[in-house]
């Protein structure tokens, strides 16, 4: 007990390590130590590296399904602050922690002004609100890391001043503040009605026979409203197509990796530990949400005009497949554990592919210094191929994954969910998942046939492709390495498929186990002794 | 009586905040978000039932140790800490917020930016490495210099 308490304390870290290395950075002028490295960029790197050995750590001492618990000062139980860490936590960290290091090394190659503007600090500010949010025990500890991420992402959605990326940006602000404030009614209710705002307590007390009844449905509605606009499901996904876009290609990148997929955790965190009727109750309407979203996502992901803007939009579509595994997972009373996990695989799958290309994607318009490689009159024809070779493999390999063709992680992932849906005979979900995973590989073909094939010298009549391609310096091995090791980190996870599922298995086993979770924040604090 | 009057002016604080959010206006938005979130704060005021006349300090008379003190006429220091916390939070978005707008007018005035100028049609993919000046050298210098042109960056009397 007082070995793994002593461990715990490391979980502040996750914290504490990227605040330090933002706030060093705030304070330290910015100066160069070689070419390309300056100290902000530096801090980052490190911060990186340190968030990784940290995440290691977690994973390995996690993934046999133990909890880690901090109780932050001392304080115990549901009074204290609490930091929680089982499996779950630690496999969205880890993928967390080799996404921002793989942003980092990109951002360092092709970041523009927006590099003296702060990004780094940002970007390690933004860090901090993630990993908080995977760890945070209690409802308003998760609402102020989320304000942290989210306040953050404000910043970087504008960074640079562009009049388009203030248009999405104001958006992107006033309905992710509309979110935050529904979740701050959910975290009033919680308090008046429970007196607890420590998950754990909560689960406990949900349970009182002589609750009201309108309570449990209540806070659930609450919650799915924020977190399903924070995670840009279908009715509230419009702030995504309209500001992601604008940002640069690292911000993108770093957005298509991490952002919606807080608002994702949050969802699966909290519905099967407080509110597993309403996730049996309620799917009819979850699963028409997230079959909503795989349609948008997808016919937005094929309309849009430039490649960020397809591959953006088209994370709906993906979301929407988290959210279904997580919405049929529902319905299994009893084997909860069984729908999560080719959920969770998704959702791991998608952080790691979605970022490899958005980052292939940035790459490519940075190159070509425009997005439209759409083909038709006013795009296509980036003939990228001959001089880019490596570049070229690489989004092609991303672009399987992501449509899920073996031995991609995107495969294992689709089928579990497929196999899935027609274990439960949701044969229309079935066919619009289906639909859409050919409508997606359409899509990005046709992305790569325009970024990629004919010969660079043959341009569009006056159209955006006039301009000269840069063929001189431009990025090289600081950007196609990262591309590389998360498609290499997506083909590990499709070929050892065997131990990708045990590990999203257990993740699931521990999501859906609600008693052990209660059990192991509930260890020093008594918390049923305390209950109302 | 009081609870009841405090949850009439959440909802009017509510739907006052929801209409001039919907007015398409940037001011009446930034008003319209303060309101709503008034509303979200005086809500976390009265979740815990109000308690007039008292402080939120535990009167600590002599007691024996495994006793639990009377709590009695108590006022719950917890949502007052919630909403200082949710009103840091609400005033410095807002602040970002108005910022945003006054950047959006900026930019439309600007006469670097035609109007449609779309974020890809712009060559600004000129990493600072090259070292030729691009768009956002624009945002650089109105955070670093007074702006030139606009009303009283001339009355300052700086060395322009």
């Amino acid at each position: 007990m007082t070995a793994s308490a002593n461990l715990a304390n490391l979980l502040a870290l996750f914290a504490i390590a990227p605040l330090c290395a933002a706030g060093g950075s705030l304070l330290i002028p910015r100066f160069q130590l070689l070419p390309r490295l300056h100290t902000h960029s530096l801090a980052a790197l490190l911060a990186g590296v340190v968030n990784l050995m940290l995440a290691l750590w977690l994973m390995a001492s996690t993934v046999q399904g133990t909890h880690l618990v901090l109780h932050v000062g001392g304080h115990q139980g549901p009074f204290g602050i609490v930091l929680v860490a089982d499996v779950f936590s630690a496999l969205l960290l880890l993928l967390t922690a080799v996404i921002y290091l793989g942003a980092v090394p990109f951002a360092i190659d092709v970041l523009d002004q927006r590099d003296r503007m702060g990004f780094y600090p940002l970007s390690l500010f933004l860090l901090m609100g993630v990993n908080g949010t995977f760890l945070a025990g209690d409802l308003f500890n998760l609402y102020v890391f989320f304000e942290i991420l989210v306040i953050t992402s404000f910043v970087l959605v504008t960074l640079g001043g562009q009049r388009d990326q203030i248009r999405g940006g104001l958006r992107f602000v006033v309905l992710n503040l509309l979110g935050s404030m529904v979740f701050l009614g959910a975290v009033a209710v919680a308090y008046g009605t429970l007196g607890t705002l420590n998950m754990a307590h909560i689960a406990v007390l949900l349970r009182q026979p002589d609750l009201p009844a309108w309570l449990a449905p209540m806070m659930a509605g609450l919650l799915f409203v924020a977190f399903a606009g924070k995670s840009a499901l279908f009715p509230l996904h419009f702030w995504l197509p309209c500001s992601y876009h604008t940002t640069h290609p690292v911000v993108n990148a770093l957005f298509g990796g991490l952002l919606t997929k807080v608002g994702l955790y949050s969802l699966f965190r909290l519905f099967p530990l407080l509110f597993p009727e309403q996730l049996a109750s309620w799917q009819p309407a979850f699963l028409m949400l997230a079959g909503a979203s795989m349609v948008i996502g997808t016919l937005g992901g094929l309309s849009g005009d430039t490649i960020r803007r397809a591959l953006s939009f088209q994370i709906i579509s993906h979301i929407g497949f988290i959210f279904a595994g997580l919405a049929l997972a529902g319905a299994r009373n009893g084997v909860l554990a069984a729908g999560l996990a080719p959920a969770i695989l998704y959702l791991a799958h998608h952080m790691v592919v979605k970022t490899a290309v958005l980052m292939a994607g940035g790459a490519v318009e940075l190159e070509l210094r425009t997005g439209r490689v759409v083909p038709g009159p006013d795009g296509g024809a980036g003939g990228l191929l001959t001089h880019r070779r490596w570049l070229a493999i690489w989004f092609f390999l991303t672009a399987l994954s992501l449509a899920g063709i073996p031995p991609f992680s995107g495969f294992t992932g689709k089928l579990g969910l497929l196999r899935l849906m027609v274990s439960m005979e949701q044969w229309l979900l079935l066919a619009v998942a289906v639909l859409s995973s050919f409508v997606t590989l359409y899509m990005i073909m046709r992305l790569w046939q325009g970024a990629f094939w004919g010969s660079p010298q043959v341009r569009c009549e006056g159209g955006p492709m006039a301009a000269p391609t840069r063929l001189e310096p431009g990025f090289g091995l600081l950007t196609l390495t990262p591309i590389a090791v998360l498609v290499g980190c997506s083909l590990l996870m499709g070929v050892f498929g065997e131990s990708a599922w045990s590990v999203a298995n257990q993740a699931a086993a521990t999501l859906a186990d609600a008693e052990t979770y209660i059990d192991s924040v509930a260890l020093a604090g008594h918390l049923a002794d305390v209950g109302h | 009586m009081s609870v009841l009057l405090l949850a009439l002016l959440v909802m009017l604080l509510l739907g006052s905040g929801t209409y001039l959010i919907l007015r398409q206006h940037a001011m009446k938005l930034i008003l319209g978000l303060g309101l709503i979130s008034h509303a979200f704060n005086l809500i976390i005021f009265s979740a815990t039932g109000l308690t007039a006349g008292t402080v939120p300090i535990l009167p600590l008379p002599p007691r024996k140790a495994d006793e639990l003190p009377e709590v009695g006429h108590f006022a719950d220091p917890l949502p007052h800490a919630l909403i200082l916390t949710a009103i840091v939070i609400g005033f410095g978005v807002t602040a970002y917020l108005i910022a945003l707008i006054q950047r959006l007018h900026e930019v439309r005035d600007g006469a670097d930016y035609s109007a449609g100028t779309a974020y890809h049609d712009v060559e600004h993919f000129s990493p600072g490495r090259t070292g030729e000046p691009d768009d956002y050298m624009y945002l650089e210098d109105t955070l670093n210099e007074p702006p030139i042109g606009r009303a009283g960056a001339d009355t300052l009397g700086e060395d322009q």
